[in-house]
């Protein structure tokens, strides 16, 4: 069977709480649905973990990360190993997962089998990392040698989203465990079952038990009791920013565990009219569309300027008109469902509010079909930056493009929002390539392309979408922390 | 490799004499480990970008790429044909560079082996090259090629200056030496006696003495230096000597008939200049080209056993009077080389002003041989210079362009 077939029926094998490299029922008995965005209905049920579960599982990784542990006193190396390992199981499972993403998420299938090699590609990287984490030695002052080591944070909780299950799930596993790190995690509720399926392999690759740990649940009783427990050592968390404030306040009062936060954006893409312009309409399209819109990176403010913004606008209605909206198992298809009702809900809504607010809808605006959690592909034109929908986060494939003038004035605009997460420019002109990669304020800043992310280049957001850094080296600093020793010696010669 | 790891072994074993079961575990064992390290280089060989003064009222970005040098040689000598073979490769092609690779005339099987590796692991044709021959004709060739851009050498100090010399006169062409040694490891009154012994045999009779890090000369503190040779010569008794492929033999025989003579040559002069000569010294009674484990002591700083590498199963024993830690850093730094030493001793202080001075650029502390492939590997003085090994080695096939854009 060629990768490129979908299991259209994959069987749900893991439901189950995961500590200890064992499977657990909830401490309290219940239960919660994961739903099947396409048709509303309910995949199965998983166990739903609450403050007990979280404590049952920081034990288990607080007891896996004590000094005699094997995953303390295994090689570094080794620990690469197992990441190693990982990929190939998730290399063999590949059309598994990928039809298991799609069917918890609504991504198109080959879209769930990109993110599952980026997932895998991931993993790899940081394992390469595990045995090169170097401290250094210091020419300090006085008769010492002295020199830093650099040792794992400790128990760290992460708390993912549900618009990458199986991406974010190696965004956090990779550095975590390159650094040699013990992990609790909780899934999202929208979307819990790629993840538990990964703790699988991870027994079967060979990580000792307590290493990993993942508690399915709710934010505000799983994740809450993860942000406030005074026996983590850190927390990543991954998701709004409304929820990342409240993580961050918990993980103050409780005992100042380290955070590291990826949250909401509302980037910029600024098309000068010096661009190619089918390339640029070809991006702009791109970086909105995909995944839905439900992609925290999206480029949500389309800034065009003014000499070509007509034909923009007419070249982008027509592309969203054509994108095709369906079965996400269907090859054919670029556009599965929204995740579920409540985000199904909050697109109509900002489609609403746009039109509301004087925004001329060129596309879409509506849902798509009347069964499961489809919308049209969405462009309003004439936007202008005080409208609700320049200003908000919509996580919906709506497209709102806005006109500029100047290069100074564009500049200024981009960077007025409280996020800061990415920005795209497209144009020829080195000079303006330069200057506004520059200028802007954004952890990401893509010029003459949208949304390129590859395990080496480091991700994040300025401002209020985000603190810290995942991916490349820099992904590695969340997950250490430096020790420096200062030994005196008799005389100390240079 | 590492599924063929049994054949590499066998066949390293019949072409070096190495040990079957050392074959395995170190150069089959660690040239695997070796490749798989650097590969978790390839893709973190960062450069990076510089706040440099601007040119107002423009600005300046200026960013490094750090770049392959293009077609590099590599050529490798007959004590650890694979393993040699690996050091240098890995941190190169991890670089991003092509190779020309000659091993040594002794010793190309597993080299040749490699090749066939090479292919079935689908790397693109012409990025590994190997060509079996002489080092006056194949490694002079590379050496003296226009369109080489670096060559990577482990071998003798005679050779490496040669090598230099050529690598100048052509075109320029970077080079890193991996010479010869006479590593000095010093055993403290205060040290774990037991441990010095086990590691002391180790340091000089490991893969029978062809080992570029062996210790050549032994520094033992006075008080402790009878008992110390009492309990080595216990040991040495113990070894048990024969074919290679046995899977308890200890020792194996000398790489080839000409290095054994020079050995035995070696261990005359010894005699003949007045060292105590403990055991050994001459050739095994057996067919082979088996050497007996030496011990040589009262070997003062003027013998011609005091400042050659012998490269064979020698231990050459000095005493130092006790306490005389300066004295005795300062003996063993009186050495053109400095590819590695040793320090046997539990006082932290001492431990540490030992590692200080000492000039070479490996001291083990309490132990011998402990490389690894993180660890940067390569030597002082007239050892050499340049790294293999470690993050560093890529610095070897690396060069760095700046690039500084006005806009």
């Amino acid at each position: 069977m060629s990768d490129q077939e979908a299991m259209l029926f994959p069987e749900i094998k893991y439901t189950k709480i995961f500590i200890n490299n064992e499977w657990h029922d909830s401490v309290s008995g219940k239960t919660f649905p994961t739903i099947n965005p396409c048709t509303g209905e309910k995949i199965c049920d998983v166990q739903e973990g609450d403050k007990a579960d979280i404590d049952k599982a920081v034990k288990a990784a607080r007891d896996a990360f004590a000094l005699d542990a094997p995953w303390r006193t295994m090689d570094a190396s080794q620990r690469g190993n197992l990441m190693v390992k990982l990929c190939e199981l998730m290399e063999r499972d590949k059309v598994y997962l990928a039809s298991l993403e799609t069917l918890d998420n609504g991504k198109p299938y080959l879209d769930s089998l990109g993110d599952l090699q980026m997932t895998i590609d991931c993993i790899k990287y940081y394992a390469g990392y595990a045995d090169k984490i170097h401290g250094k030695t210091i020419p300090m002052d006085g008769d010492f040698f002295s020199y830093t080591k650099l040792h794992p944070v400790g128990v760290c909780g992460q708390i993912i989203p549900w618009n990458y299950p199986l991406m974010m799930v190696a965004w956090k596993w990779g550095p975590a465990l390159a650094c040699g790190n013990t992990i609790i995690m909780k899934p999202a509720e929208q979307t819990p079952l790629t993840a538990l399926y990964c703790a699988a392999l991870s027994v079967e690759a060979g990580f000792p038990p307590g290493v990993i740990n993942i508690v399915p649940g709710y934010g505000p009783t799983a994740g809450a009791a993860l942000a406030e427990h005074m026996d983590v050592d850190k927390i990543a968390f991954t998701g709004s920013t409304e929820v990342g404030q409240l993580v961050m306040m918990a993980a103050a009062k409780s005992n100042m565990k380290r955070v590291t936060f990826e949250m909401g954006g509302k980037s910029p893409n600024i098309i000068f009219d010096d661009a190619d312009l089918d390339e640029a309409v070809t991006w702009a399209h791109a970086a909105i569309m995909n995944n839905h819109g439900q992609n925290c990176c999206a480029g949500s403010r389309t800034y065009v300027q003014e000499g070509i913004y007509d034909e923009f606008v007419k070249r982008s209605a027509k592309m969203a008109a054509e994108r095709v909206v369906g079965d996400p198992y269907d090859k054919k298809t670029q556009q599965g469902p929204q995740v579920d009702q409540e985000m199904f809900d909050k697109v109509m809504k900002y489609c609403n509010i746009g039109k509301e607010e004087g925004a001329t809808c060129q596309a879409g605006g509506e849902r798509w079909g009347n069964v499961g959690y489809f919308v049209k592909p969405t462009v309003f034109s004439d936007v202008t930056d005080d409208m609700r929908i320049a200003r908000e986060e919509i996580f919906g494939p709506v497209q709102t493009i806005l006109k500029f003038k100047t290069l100074e004035e564009v500049i200024e605009k981009a960077n007025s929002s409280k996020y800061g997460l990415a920005a795209g420019v497209h144009t020829r002109d080195i000079n303006k390539a330069f200057t506004v990669a520059q200028s802007l304020q954004a952890g990401s800043m893509w010029v003459n392309c949208y949304d390129c992310i590859s395990s080496q280049t480091p991700f994040g957001g300025f401002k209020q979408s985000g603190h810290g850094r995942e991916l490349g080296e820099e992904g590695l600093k969340e997950y250490y922390e430096v020790k420096t020793v200062t030994i005196k010696v008799p005389k100390k010669i240079s | 490799m590492d599924k063929h790891k049994e054949e590499l072994a066998t066949l390293e074993s019949i072409d070096s004499g190495a040990v079957y079961t050392l074959a395995l575990k170190t150069h089959v064992g660690m040239s695997i480990d070796t490749f798989k390290y650097f590969a978790g280089w390839c893709d973190k060989i960062h450069g990076k970008t510089i706040p440099i003064n601007h040119a107002r009222p423009s600005r300046n970005l200026t960013y490094t790429r750090r770049e392959p040098l293009g077609v590099c040689g590599i050529v490798t000598p007959w004590n650890y044909p694979l393993m040699m073979l690996a050091w240098k490769t890995a941190s190169c092609l991890a670089a991003g560079n092509t190779v020309v690779l000659k091993p040594a005339q002794v010793t190309p099987l597993t080299s040749l082996k490699f090749g066939e590796f090479v292919v079935r692991a689908g790397f693109p044709a012409g990025v590994i090259n190997i060509i079996s021959g002489s080092g006056s004709v194949v490694g002079q060739g590379i050496a003296d090629h226009e369109q080489v851009r670096k060559l990577g050498f482990t071998g003798s100090t005679p050779i490496g200056k040669t090598i230099m010399e050529s690598c100048a006169r052509s075109n320029l062409k970077k080079v890193s030496l991996e010479l010869g040694g006479k590593s000095p490891l010093i055993i403290f009154n205060d040290c774990d006696l037991d441990k010095a012994v086990r590691m002391a045999m180790s340091s000089v009779f490991f893969n029978k003495g062809e080992n570029c890090i062996a210790a050549g000369r032994l520094f033992v503190e006075e008080e402790i230096h009878d008992k110390f040779l009492d309990r080595v010569v216990t040991e040495v008794k113990k070894m048990k000597i024969g074919n290679p492929l046995d899977r308890s033999t200890d020792h194996g025989p000398q790489n080839h008939r000409a290095h054994l003579e020079k050995l035995i040559e070696y261990c005359q002069i010894g005699v003949d200049q007045g060292a105590t000569l403990v055991m050994g010294g001459k050739q095994v009674d057996i067919p082979g080209l088996y050497m007996e484990p030496t011990v040589f002591t009262d070997v003062e700083d003027h013998m011609f056993i005091a400042k050659e590498e012998s490269f064979g199963p020698v231990m050459v024993i000095s005493k130092f009077k006790n306490g005389d830690t300066e004295d005795v850093v300062r003996r063993a730094n009186d050495t053109e080389f400095g590819l590695a030493s040793g320090v046997f001793t539990n006082d932290v202080s001492k431990a540490l002003w030992v590692a200080d001075h000492i000039d070479a650029g490996t001291v083990f502390v309490n132990t011998y041989n402990k490389t690894d492939v993180a660890a940067p590997f390569g030597g002082f003085k007239q050892s050499g210079f340049g790294k293999d090994l470690g993050e560093e080695a890529m610095n070897e096939y690396l060069k760095t362009k700046a690039v500084t854009i006005e806009y």
